[in-house]
């Protein structure tokens, strides 16, 4: 009977994976690198309740995830990303400001494609968490480790894009814009980023108004709605309803948000003015230098107080000072901005200038992050590289010096027993190679009597000495120069 | 082979389903407390009786060809990446609505933009704005496209409008018919909450249809049926050298 062969699910490592050596030594590195820094190593589990990653990140990775629900562990997702995992987990142990946290890990994350179904499916990362260092101090160590991950494999064409994204916070807090309008703002950021910012600014405008953010048509709340809104008559409503009073909200905070609805509806000129001064200042790229210059400029012709830039100017000279001691510069884009949901402050990713152009590392500051995931308020940065793309970003040459610094390792012998008879002398020979090096590979041959064969065999898995057991004989083939 | 067609238990969705098919000429029967029933005027084909929450997971499964179900059923549980499509779009029963509802006491709150705020508001407590659900994927893809991100969606079964009134939950999404449960718990609609507008739909595994109809064409005998009834519906078989995942 013909049965179809099961093949395995697209986008998803293989057994057999011919990068696979070399990824895990990727890997391997880049945690050996981290682990001098003073961080422990740890694992994470594969599934976590749903819940932990939308919390993190809400609309960014939900369409991402690969979520499954089983009577026994409820509404669970494979993990997407390792951050939630080890805040969880540290929140679980009573996290504490008391010292700093240091945690690295690695393996594989998994997410849906986006659009392109033949993207990869999963990947494998290595990471790190450095919680409980503020400010320079913990940005400073997290930005030399990782400029140290890339001097690991000699990668000194990388693009390091940064932003800080609490100085485009602060900066709408000098507009007065209401919680939703500043987020809105943004999330939106892209969009301002446009050949033509009117362009932008008139598309933001139209989903603004969509959206109920600001006045559309001179109203926003229908004028029946508002027929009586003093506070006294907004009380009596509400003390009429309280027998059926429902919800944790209670009567004042719904009072409150009554009166502010009508009151403290979205200025349009103030909102129309933010989505201008951040049309240009997002659009502000290049050195730290020129950076904070035209941020200088933008900020003096909108009458806003250049002490805002302090933060961002500490941050680019002490990011400055890292990258003298490398051969690799950061870009400034201040229209960068991902992961708003819970990044807080610095923010960068990593591309090579190569054909690949998925970031091999990303990262920031997340400081509210522990406090929304139930723990307390916490500073929080980490990145994580991604040793897929790191991989494919590698010329044949560095490659090479990878898997070359593995062999210096791992030497492999093929030790062949040339008659049945030398089964047992060829295994005692085998333990005697091991006991002498324990860094040495030594796989017993399985083609006796059989030459050719036995040689074959031992250069398809990439031995470096081939030695044949004849009674109490032994003939040794060097099959690499370097041995 | 044989062409398994899924019909809801529900005894309502059971004999509206059973009308559908009989106005088209074919006549479906169950006997007794059987869970299947025969169908005349088909060749080579039985239906079998399941709970609608069951339906879109065998039909993606291909453990049945074709299923009738809730548009909101389908589109809340079967796999994005699964086999099954939607074979007619309006089966001219089970209309419903999924609804975001509010307690009535908010009276602050009116519009989807209104819940958005309120989200804003709640994240900057420390807190998260809880939203009781059969449906979270619906749910959640809905308030994302509102631009909420900040929520929690909690699973619920049974009683939804209790949920608020519980302090389990702020909000609820739930299936409405007529608003008269969600009035009588103190919960009111809001102007433009309504997540989908839903109906009983006719649902095929590509993959199984397309197997089944080169045997025997017992599922291009089911099109040409619904065709000379008028009964409009999509193309879903598959080239016979595509063999990529539906949808």
């Amino acid at each position: 009977m013909n049965r179809e062969t099961i093949k395995g699910v697209k986008g998803f490592d293989e057994v057999f994976d011919k990068n696979y050596s070399v990824k895990s030594r990727i890997a391997d590195m880049l945690m050996n690198k981290f682990s001098n820094w003073g961080y422990m190593r740890v694992e994470a589990p594969l599934f976590e309740s749903t819940e932990l990653f939308l919390r993190k990140s809400g609309g960014e990775l939900a369409s991402r995830l690969y979520r499954l629900k089983d009577s026994s562990v409820g509404d669970v997702s494979v993990r997407p990303e390792f951050t939630s995992s080890v805040i969880r987990s540290l929140i679980g142990q009573g996290l504490d400001n008391k010292w700093p946290r240091r945690v690295l890990y690695s393996g594989s994350v998994y997410r849906r494609p986006l659009g392109d179904a033949a993207d990869e499916k999963e990947t494998m990362q290595v990471g790190v968490e450095l919680l409980g260092s503020e400010g320079l101090l913990g940005d400073s160590e997290i930005m030399s480790m990782v400029l140290a991950g890339l001097e690991t494999f000699s990668i000194n064409k990388a693009i390091v894009k940064v932003n800080n994204l609490e100085i485009l916070f602060k900066l709408l807090d000098s507009f007065n814009l209401s919680d939703r309008a500043k987020i809105f703002i943004m999330a939106n950021l892209e969009a301002l980023k446009k050949d033509s910012l009117q362009s932008g600014i008139d598309e933001l405008w139209i989903k603004a108004q969509k959206e109920g953010l600001v006045l559309r048509d001179g109203k926003r709340i229908e004028s029946d709605e508002r027929e009586d809104d003093s506070t006294s008559s907004v009380r009596q409503r509400l003390s009429e309803m309280a027998d059926i009073w429902i919800g944790r909200r209670s009567p004042t905070q719904v009072e409150k948000r009554y009166i502010d609805k009508f009151d403290t509806d979205q200025d349009p000129t103030v909102f129309n003015e933010a989505l201008n001064f951040m049309g240009k200042f997002v659009e502000l790229r290049g050195s730290g230098t020129q950076v904070i210059k035209g941020a200088e400029g933008i900020l003096d012709g909108h009458g806003i107080s250049s002490k805002l830039l302090e933060n961002l100017k500490d941050l680019v000279t002490m990011l400055d000072s890292i990258s003298l001691r490398s051969e690799i510069d950061f870009e400034w884009d201040m229209g960068f901005a991902p992961g708003l949901s819970y990044y807080s402050g610095l923010v960068f990713q990593i591309t090579t200038d190569g054909q690949n152009r998925s970031p091999i590392c990303v990262g920031g500051r997340y400081d509210g992050l522990t406090k929304a995931l139930g723990g307390v308020d916490f500073p929080a940065l980490g990145f994580a590289y991604s040793v897929d793309s790191l991989l494919s970003s590698l010329t044949s040459e560095q490659i090479q010096t990878i898997i070359a610094s593995d062999r210096n390792q791992n030497r492999t012998v093929v030790v062949q027993p040339w008659n049945d008879s030398d089964i047992s002398e060829s295994i005692r020979w085998g333990e005697h190679l091991r006991a002498e090096d324990e860094n040495i590979v030594v796989i017993l041959g399985g083609f006796v009597g059989n030459q050719k064969l036995a040689r074959e065999y031992a250069i398809s898995v990439d031995a470096d000495e081939l030695i044949f057991i004849d009674g109490k004989d032994r003939q040794s083939a060097l099959l690499k120069r370097d041995v | 082979m044989t062409l398994k067609l899924a019909l809801p238990s529900n005894k309502e969705l059971y004999g509206k389903s059973v009308e559908f098919f009989g106005d088209a000429g074919i006549d479906i029967n169950a006997k007794g407390r059987s869970l299947r029933a025969s169908i005349d005027g088909l060749k080579n084909a039985t239906a079998l009786l399941q709970r609608s929450a069951d339906i879109p997971n065998n039909v993606d499964n291909g453990n049945v060809d074709l299923g009738i179900v809730g548009l909101d059923r389908y589109l809340e549980s079967a796999d994005p990446s699964g086999d099954s499509v939607i074979i007619i779009k309006d089966l001219g029963f089970a209309e419903c609505k999924l609804e975001i509802a509010v307690p009535e006491v908010w009276i602050d709150v009116t519009s989807i933009y209104d819940v958005a705020d309120l989200s804003v508001i709640f994240r900057r407590q420390g807190d998260e704005l809880r939203i009781a659900t059969k449906y979270p994927n619906l749910t959640q893809n809905f308030l994302y496209e509102h631009g909420i991100n900040y929520f929690t969606l909690l699973a619920a079964a049974g009683a939804m409008e209790a949920a608020p009134l519980m302090g389990y939950a702020d909000a609820i999404t739930d299936i409405v018919e007529t608003g008269n449960t969600m009035r009588e718990n103190h919960l009111k609609l809001l102007t433009d909450g309504t997540i989908l507008e839903s109906k009983a739909v006719l649902i095929g595994n590509t993959r199984s249809l397309t197997k089944i109809d080169s045997e025997d064409g017992s599922f291009s005998e089911l099109l040409s049926i619904f065709k000379k009834s008028s009964i409009k519906y999509e193309e879903v078989l598959k080239a016979s050298n595509d063999h990529g995942n539906g949808r």
